[in-house]
């Protein structure tokens, strides 16, 4: 009885300390970004007009283990506000309540809950990502096609060494249809086209103390 | 009044011309007039490209077709009135 007791306690404890272990080895990347290069691109090809911005406000922060990268996670936040166009006259329609109404809606989320299909080349991890995505106050679960590219102890190199750390790069494009997110479906198509394509290029850094 | 016409053919002419010039000198913008341009640099740790907006004014196709199209029309009265000061 008190052998089976132990090795109970033995395989508790093994597993605590392994549990333990795993979280140790992920770590959270901040992606607010005080350089201002991380951005979001976007493109709508429509017949008549093709519109294309960009979005600077990013913000989030993600959980990445580069030894189990199928179990990052976390949340990238773009701020409605920052979408640029370049027409000021287009750039209003956009912000307006007919478009994306930024004022009430002013965030645009996607939450990730995991990676699938992982392939590592090195420190180049190309996956899938499964999350929800929400726009304009719609959310949709959604799968999109990833590159991580892991730099540890970069970040050093760009805070010119005042604090060192990781850095975590992840790209993305992918498209999504603006009638889904209820942004005036079957509308205005042939000036302003169904289908949006994001381009995501952003870095996280995790400071290492 | 009709001694106007050949001021406004010139005008009409020149009118067009120096709309074609300014969109011409903005790179022959295909799209409507910009407010501000796109300007990329990449980001030497990440490799990753920084988007930055300058404010300048690019003349879009509607600028050019208002222009030509005001030309066209300030020529055609120089030679309506032209033909009328003649007959």
């Amino acid at each position: 009885m008190i052998k089976t007791a132990t090795i109970l306690l033995s395989v508790l404890t093994m597993t605590a300390v392994l549990s333990a272990d795993e979280h140790a080895a992920a770590s959270k990347f901040d992606f607010k970004d005080p350089k201002g290069v991380n951005n979001v691109s976007f493109t709508l090809d429509a017949p008549l007009e093709s519109i294309s911005g960009s979005a600077s406000g990013i913000s989030g922060t993600v959980e990445f283990d580069p030894m189990h990268p199928e179990g990052t996670n976390g949340m990238i936040v773009v701020d409605a506000t920052s979408l640029t166009v370049t027409n000021d006259s287009m750039q209003n329609h956009m912000h307006g309540d007919g478009w994306l109404d930024t004022a009430t809606h002013g965030e645009i989320t996607f939450e990730v809950t995991g990676l699938s299909h992982v392939e590592k080349n090195g420190m180049v991890i190309e996956a899938h990502a499964t999350g929800i995505f929400s726009l304009k106050g719609v959310s949709k679960e959604i799968t999109v096609p990833v590159k991580l590219t892991y730099l540890p102890g970069r970040l050093g190199d760009r805070t010119n060494g005042r604090t060192q750390g990781d850095l975590l790069v992840i790209r993305s494009t992918f498209s999504i249809n603006r009638s889904e997110f209820g942004i005036k479906p079957g509308q205005s198509l042939d000036k302003v086209a169904d289908d949006i394509e994001l381009k995501l290029s952003i870095a996280g850094a995790s400071p290492k103390s | 009044m009709l001694c106007c016409s050949p001021i406004l053919r010139i005008a009409g002419v020149s009118t067009a011309f120096a709309t074609f010039v300014l969109w011409a000198a903005g790179g022959f913008n295909t799209g409507w007039t910009k407010n501000r341009i796109e300007v990329r640099e990449e980001d030497p740790i990440t490799g990753l490209e920084a988007i930055r907006y300058e404010e300048t004014f690019l003349a879009g196709l509607e600028v050019l077709a208002a222009g030509v199209f005001l030309g066209v029309v300030l020529f055609a009265i120089g030679i309506f009135l032209g033909r009328k000061r003649s007959s």
